[in-house]
């Protein structure tokens, strides 16, 4: 599998990474501009991610800016629903009106920080990624 | 982290409205406990009972209970179908206070932090029983069969984090003697060990640093605490030990207790508020969370792509104050406000219409707004050097 990682703090990214890298190769971006054009480049290359994992909060662009802006790459260019990247969103905002947003914009799933990494993964195979 | 931690709106969501329909079907089953049969009024209700339950539930993954609520859902959706809410109706009962019992015992679970971790196989079990029985009756009387029920598996999910059901909640007052000198910066000192290991972290007086008057307050009252962390009552003394105090009050409460505690301190972010989808529209509109809210603005010079400490040498005369940017950050939430409205008005939905004109000026202006929300977002965390440079 291969997971695209956006997390701009240090001890997140760490965890996640270590986490994300035994289900798959992982890319690690550190703002949300980042996160679109590793996106675009992996399409661009023929090797497209399977799966993102988007902080909310980042610099440039946030999370709901990036996850927008893939929906949007994916509908201009016609990606057939099954083939469109799944997107979980990691955050510690839970507030219910960031996650109805998160839902609007096309998420699979939001995940509220400190992940509990039994569901994360139960999540996974539920999305058929594992 | 970047974002500060906060208590789980979400799940506190979860739990008040499943409380909530719960508290409904107990109202139903009292109603029923005398009577001969479910009429087709209660029968829809506990089917939507049962069907908003199994979908929250679904959603955050807890599946015993969502396993449970689409048992009780699957039969009642066959009592709708065939009109039998007479068959059966004592021991229908009681298999519909099972389940409810089965639900409410998990949601007390989660309310008290713990991992709803219930087994349902018993009750569902015993309803799978119940419910052969029945449509064997039901179809000896040759009623016609219902089509099955459609599931409808969760297309998105809500991951609760590990604080919400691995975590303990503290109250906490810290008294000073009153010959203590500047027992505010006492309070901060606590106050920045204890945000290393806490999940959430309330206190007040809340401005311990700028507010002279916050020390008074302290003295007077002592220092208020509301922590939620995975540390244990040794651990948390031991980083408050060092604070000089003269009494420390220190109470493990429940997660429902904190809540309420939160509320009483006044903190209105944290009040569970439960509305209709109308008034969450309503909310939304108002007070709309848009993409490009949450873009942290940063003073280094690393990634920004104009520089923010540059703009007022090089475009002098020219000003774009924080003000007239919010302005029209405010004028365009308006705008997407007023096309939602427009779109979703209530006029276009007479029957015979032929709106595939309307249809595509509509996706047209539903793509521009997007494009424009998408512009002012990005304008308010740059400095629009460009956009002016190209006015000269």
């Amino acid at each position: 599998m291969r997971i695209l990682l956006a997390e701009d703090d240090f001890v997140s990214r760490k965890f996640m990474d270590k986490q994300l890298s035994k289900y798959g190769d992982c890319d690690v971006v550190v703002d949300g501009e980042e996160a679109v054009e590793a996106f675009m480049m992996a399409l661009e290359d023929g090797e497209p991610y399977d799966l993102a994992c988007l902080d909310v909060m980042m610099p440039v662009m946030d999370g709901y800016q990036v996850l927008r802006s893939i929906r949007s790459i994916e509908a201009q260019r016609n990606t057939p629903k099954d083939k469109c990247i799944k997107v979980i969103m990691t955050t510690a905002l839970k507030d219910e009106r960031n996650v109805r947003l998160a839902f609007k914009l096309g998420c699979e799933a939001y995940a509220g920080k400190p992940i509990d990494v039994e569901k994360f993964e139960n999540i996974l195979r539920k999305l058929k990624l594992l | 982290m970047a974002e500060e931690f906060n208590t789980d709106s979400t799940l506190s969501t979860f739990l008040h409205e499943s409380n909530r329909k719960l508290k409904k079907l107990n109202n139903i089953i009292l109603k029923n406990q005398n009577a001969d049969c479910f009429d087709d009024a209660d029968i829809n209700a506990v089917f939507r009972i049962m069907h908003t339950i199994k979908g929250l539930s679904d959603v955050l993954m807890y599946e015993n209970i969502a396993n449970a609520a689409h048992r009780l859902e699957d039969v009642f959706y066959y009592l709708r179908e065939t009109h039998s809410g007479h068959v059966m109706h004592r021991k229908l009962v009681a298999k519909v206070v099972a389940i409810s019992d089965f639900i409410k015992g998990e949601l007390s679970k989660i309310e008290n932090g713990d991992t709803p971790d219930g087994d349902e196989s018993e009750v569902v079990n015993e309803l799978a029983q119940f419910f052969n029985e029945f449509k064997e009756v039901v179809n000896s009387q040759e009623r016609n069969m219902p089509d099955e029920d459609k599931d409808e598996m969760p297309a998105q999910f809500y991951i609760t984090s590990l604080a919400e059901e691995d975590s303990h909640f503290y109250k906490i007052v810290i008294y000073y003697g009153s010959d203590i000198v500047m027992s505010n910066i006492r309070a901060y000192s606590v106050t920045y060990a204890l945000e290393k290991i806490a999940l959430d972290l309330i206190y007040t007086p809340e401005d311990l640093l700028s507010d002279d008057s916050s020390s008074d307050v302290i003295l007077a009252d002592g220092f208020y605490i509301l922590i939620q962390t995975r540390a244990t009552r040794e651990e948390l003394m031991s980083l408050i030990d060092n604070s000089d105090s003269e009494r420390i009050d220190f109470d493990e409460i429940s997660a429902a207790e904190y809540r309420k505690c939160l509320t009483e301190l006044g903190r209105e972010e944290e009040l569970i508020v439960v509305m209709s989808d109308d008034e969450y529209n309503q909310e939304d509109e108002q007070d709309p969370i848009v993409p490009g809210d949450y873009v942290i603005r940063t003073k280094d010079e690393g990634k920004t792509k104009t520089s923010e400490k540059n703009w007022s040498k090089q475009q002098p005369g020219i000003g774009l104050d924080y003000e007239k940017m919010d302005s029209l950050v405010e004028l365009v939430d308006k705008l997407v406000v007023a096309k939602d409205a427009v779109l979703q008005n209530s006029d276009l939905k007479v029957q015979g219409l032929d709106l595939s004109n309307f249809q595509k000026a509509s996706e047209q202006l539903s793509s521009i707004i997007a494009d424009l929300q998408e512009a002012v977002a990005l304008m308010r965390m740059t400095w629009p050097t460009d956009v002016f440079q190209k006015k000269e």
